[in-house]
């Protein structure tokens, strides 16, 4: 084991996908595989631990009249609660602490993102694959724990005649099967394509400068702040859609009828 | 006594919480109109379209690789892959009309309203 804390300083690079490159924090493998704490990890355990200080800050004053922050905190749960029962139905807030912290950690994590040096975890999609997958393996293993067979009546809908289901029942499975891959290609997506876009219009700035065309390199200058902006937002609304997205799969494990 | 009349308290209870719900209204209907916006439509419609695809390739080379039916069941499973994104395309499109419709009307009721 090797501690390599060094690599997580700042580094200046001209290429715009050098900011994805994971590296070994503290090298580590075990039984054959890579199981290294990467500058990845690390950057989750930030977004993790901002969460955690966030609502724990914001629930440890408990007031009557809450002040600013505690408010804030009521109003993320609100939130949230609000969008799994305007979506799951009142059984779905079963859900409620998993979609909450699927949203707070995607949304802290992209949010991170948005800091100078740090790392993305979110623009991998080994990350938002296997949030994914953890998605997509709950509404299985609640839909057939909770409906049995009759899960698989997802497959098949009512007042089909059987010629039709023939080529509808591969249909609907593959469009099953796709969910965890659209879920996390569009939050994985979205996330590298705004940073890649961010640094290219950085980096441009500098090489317009270099080349000698100084008077015009303040024109991708301007161009990065509204762009910045408009990678909050992105931050905030995959955060929303990826767990909007959970809910209504979570309704499919409820009430799996079509 | 300082403060408002406490015996209207029921009246001022209804009325914040019929502002509440306006309040979230709109932030509902802001939050639908900038879901569409042209850069994640286009990828929600390309993931669409691509994971089907993907999923149905993964299905039929399990099938062929355990049933030995190459090229069989990568071709049929392929086919459906297909016609499973472009349907999940279509509705995907048919959804974001409906959004957007349903994101304009609301404020037309409101505006007459008003009037």
């Amino acid at each position: 084991m090797t501690l390599n804390l060094p690599a997580l300083l700042p580094s200046i690079a001209t290429d715009p996908i050098h900011q994805f490159k994971i590296f070994p924090l503290l090298e580590w493998s075990a039984g054959g595989y890579n199981l290294s704490f990467t500058n990845s990890s690390f950057w989750m355990l930030v977004s993790t631990a901002l969460v955690l200080i966030f609502l724990g800050v914001a629930a440890a004053r408990g007031g009557l009249i809450p002040n600013r922050l505690q408010s804030l905190g009521e109003l993320s749960y609100g939130f949230v609660a609000d969008m799994v029962r305007s979506t799951a139905g009142e059984e779905g807030l079963k859900f409620f602490p998993f979609v909450f912290t699927l949203f707070f950690f995607i949304l802290s994590a992209n949010l991170v993102g948005m800091f100078p040096y740090a790392f993305t975890t979110t623009s991998h999609i080994a990350v938002t694959g296997a949030l994914a997958l953890v998605v997509i393996l709950i509404v299985i293993g609640y839909g057939i724990y909770k409906n049995g067979l009759g899960f698989f009546g997802l497959f098949a809908p009512h007042g089909v005649p059987l010629p039709v289901l023939i080529f509808l029942v591969p249909i609907e499975i593959i469009s099953f099967l796709a969910r965890p891959i659209t879920l996390g290609m569009r939050l994985f997506a979205n996330m590298m394509a705004g940073h890649i876009m961010l640094k290219l219009l950085a980096i441009f700035v500098v090489m317009l400068a270099g080349a000698g065309f100084a008077w015009a390199s303040w024109v991708p200058y301007v161009l990065l702040i509204p762009i910045t902006a408009l990678e909050f937002l992105v931050a905030f609304l995959q955060a929303y859609v990826f767990a909007l997205l959970t809910c209504v799969y979570l309704k499919d494990a409820i009430h799996p009828s079509h | 006594m300082s403060g408002p009349d406490p015996s209207d308290l029921t009246g001022r209870i209804a009325k914040a919480q019929a502002q509440q719900a306006e309040r979230a209204n709109q932030a509902e209907r802001r939050r639908k109109e900038s879901a569409a916006s042209p850069a994640s439509m286009a990828l929600r419609y390309s993931s669409e379209l691509v994971a089907a695809v993907l999923v149905g390739v993964g299905l039929g080379l399990l099938i062929d690789h355990f049933a030995g039916t190459s090229p069989w069941g990568l071709l049929v499973m392929m086919g459906f892959g297909i016609a499973t994104g472009f349907r999940n395309l279509m509705r995907a499109a048919k959804e974001l009309t409906e959004q957007a419709q349903a994101a304009a009307k609301p404020a037309d009721t409101t505006d007459e309203k008003a009037e």
